[in-house]
């Protein structure tokens, strides 16, 4: 019994250890593009970026950037479709988010994490959150989901 | 079922109640005959908080709380500790924050002790005036006298210009309680219970909450298993040092005696692991001067890389900076509130809407928040921060313990500079400094990889 319980823990800290591992090096390979792209997905991760200002800072700064964060994956994914020529963009909006109402991109994030804080000298906080793609599935819809023809 | 057999069940029953109850008696006394009640001291936590009383008993000959001393040698001071755990999660990527937070809700602590002894010296010397009828003729209310009074007190020492604020309070309350003459001693009795009901006794820690400019860290404590471990902070504030917050707020005369080394001279070199070891256990903002005599802070930051690589130690270094720098902003700023609302103050009301510490709870979040509003509140302009160096170490806690430490320094002669000013520091010529630091064996730790234990740089004992 006592073996079995060394075993575990051997097994399991080397799988957290791998995990760890697998991260940093999956971060390694797209952290010159996060701060620009507010959103990347790499082979085992999804990595979100958020940005608080200090006045923001009285209420939950995790939070807020987390709202954020959210935010900018709704901009990836308004930008990752092929749009129409002939909607405006008020237009294209209120579709966008009436078609997330019925189908969320995820319908719930599990573990989500902050991978890493940073204090930039213009008084803004910036926080790059991960969660990985084997427990979360993010439904990202194309153009015909939206009931257009892809003329792209 | 016959009788017999009946009787012999009952008889069973009761023969093994006997039995159990002697077995019982007899395991009873002999606890009581073996085992000696005895009272372990509980070592497990909070043992930098006995490196540092011991420091401050032992080593400083000092009490904790009011130490007496002549006016030729600077006078009274006071000297409290603050404790706290270090939380961290294991990770280590977030070890260099957990370990600033702590050091935050213990200096936190150390303040509020100090707020304690301040309010509890206030009450008693208000109380013995009054015993001694050296305050017999109060002026009355809306008289000329008493615009003097008002007058006259912007050019009352800080100490002074608090107790009588806090006399014209006490005088109120006792004509609220039918003593029109607050000078019979049966009126001085009835202030003596007044000023210990909670109400006025939280005003009093409100007032005295406004003569912390010039509280700074004496020396830090820390020590660890290598999963808890804990920081404590000696905190210490005398008249010489409030003069010069006054003087880094104000631009007051400068106390004598004070430092005169550049700051590059006054922070540790990075030559021999006790210097490395003084780095370490560096934290947070303290007030010194500079070579030219200009009132100045040295502030530390920590930061963590995520992991051991190039780009992120540079992250990390930056962000170590940036803390430092928004220390010696809401170190100036925080000093400059308290000033600002003392100088203003014509009753007590100021420093009770203006209370902060002694009502913030020991949380890193309300510590944060109470900071950042110092940081951009703009009482001070503390532009021209010049960088003064920065060290990346790992951590005898673990291997994986990564951070990157950083000094950056601050004196008044900046703030008419510029925002531009970018100083050079021509003097940054590494001289060791004189100051014997009393270090535990560092490599000696460091072997198992795990525990550790350190303390800070001391103080200037010139304060």
């Amino acid at each position: 019994m006592k073996l079995m319980m060394i075993f575990s823990f051997v097994f399991f800290s080397h799988q957290s250890f791998g995990l760890e591992k697998q991260l940093i090096d999956e971060y390694k390979k797209i952290r010159s593009l996060i701060e620009k792209d507010k959103f990347v997905i790499s082979d085992n991760y999804y990595f979100l970026f958020g940005s608080v200002t200090v006045d923001d800072y009285e209420e939950d700064i995790e939070f807020i950037a987390e709202a954020n964060a959210y935010e900018n994956l709704d901009v990836y994914a308004f930008n990752k479709i092929c749009w129409p020529d002939y909607l405006d963009t008020e237009t294209k909006v209120k579709i966008f988010y009436r078609y997330l109402e019925l189908n969320p991109l995820f319908p719930f994030n599990q573990n989500i994490t902050i991978l890493k804080k940073e204090k930039k000298p213009n008084d803004v906080i910036n926080i790059i959150y991960v969660f990985d793609r084997e427990n979360n599935t993010i439904n990202f819809p194309n153009t015909e989901m939206l009931g257009f023809i892809n003329s792209c | 079922m016959t009788i017999g057999k009946k009787l012999f069940i009952i008889l069973s029953l009761s023969f093994s109640f006997l039995i159990t109850n002697i077995t019982y008696a007899v395991e009873t006394n002999e606890e009581f005959a073996i085992d000696k009640p005895s009272i372990k001291l509980h070592k497990k936590s909070g043992q930098s908080k006995n490196m540092a009383e011991d420091f401050v008993r032992k080593s400083k000959k000092w009490k904790i709380g009011l130490n007496t001393r002549v006016e030729e040698k600077g006078g009274d001071f006071f000297v409290s500790i603050g404790t706290s755990g270090i939380a961290f999660d294991n990770s280590f990527a977030n070890f260099g924050d957990a370990r600033q937070d702590a050091f935050d809700i213990a200096f936190l602590e150390s303040k509020k002790q100090f707020i304690k002894f301040m309010g509890q010296r206030i009450s008693t010397n208000i109380v013995n005036e009054r015993k001694q009828g050296s305050y017999a003729q109060p002026p009355e209310p809306g008289t000329s006298e008493m615009e003097d009074l008002m007058n006259e007190m912007s050019s009352f020492e800080e100490g002074k210009k608090l107790r009588t604020l806090i006399n014209l309070k006490l005088d109120q309350a006792l004509r609220e309680a039918g003593y029109e003459d607050p000078t019979t001693p049966e009126a001085a009795e009835e202030a003596e219970k007044i000023i210990k009901t909670k109400e006025f006794s939280k005003s009093i820690e409100a007032s005295a909450e406004h003569r912390i400019a010039g509280f700074q860290t004496f020396k830090v404590f820390e020590i660890s298993d290598g999963n808890k471990g804990d920081i404590s902070v000696i905190g210490l504030w005398s008249n010489k040092l409030n003069l010069l917050a006054d003087a880094l707020s104000t631009g007051g005369d400068i106390p004598l005696g004070t430092p005169k080394k550049a700051l590059m001279d006054q922070i540790p070199n990075q030559e021999t692991d006790k210097d490395i070891a003084r780095w370490a256990f560096s934290y947070g903002a303290r007030m010194t001067t500079d070579e030219n005599g200009n009132p100045s802070i040295i502030s530390f930051g920590h930061a963590s890389p995520l992991f051991d690589d190039t780009d992120e130690w540079t992250d990390a270094c930056s962000q170590a900076i940036l803390q430092a720098e928004s220390f010696i902003a809401i170190f100036a700023n925080e000093i400059a509130s308290y000033k600002e609302n003392l100088n203003k103050a014509q009753n007590t009301k100021i420093f009770e809407d203006n209370a902060n510490l002694n009502n913030l709870n020991s949380e890193t979040k309300q510590i944060k928040n109470y900071y950042k509003k110092l940081e951009t509140s703009g009482y001070i302009d503390t532009a021209g921060i010049e960088y003064l160096d920065s060290i990346e170490i790992q951590h005898p806690a673990s291997e994986q313990a990564l951070e990157c430490i950083a000094a950056v320094g601050w004196n008044t002669s900046n703030r008419s500079s510029g925002e531009n000013f970018q100083k050079t520091n021509e003097a940054a010529e590494k001289i060791t400094l004189d100051n014997e630091q009393e270090s535990n064996d560092a490599n000696e730790e460091e072997e198992d990889g795990t525990s550790y234990s350190g303390e800070s740089d001391e103080a200037d004992d010139d304060f």
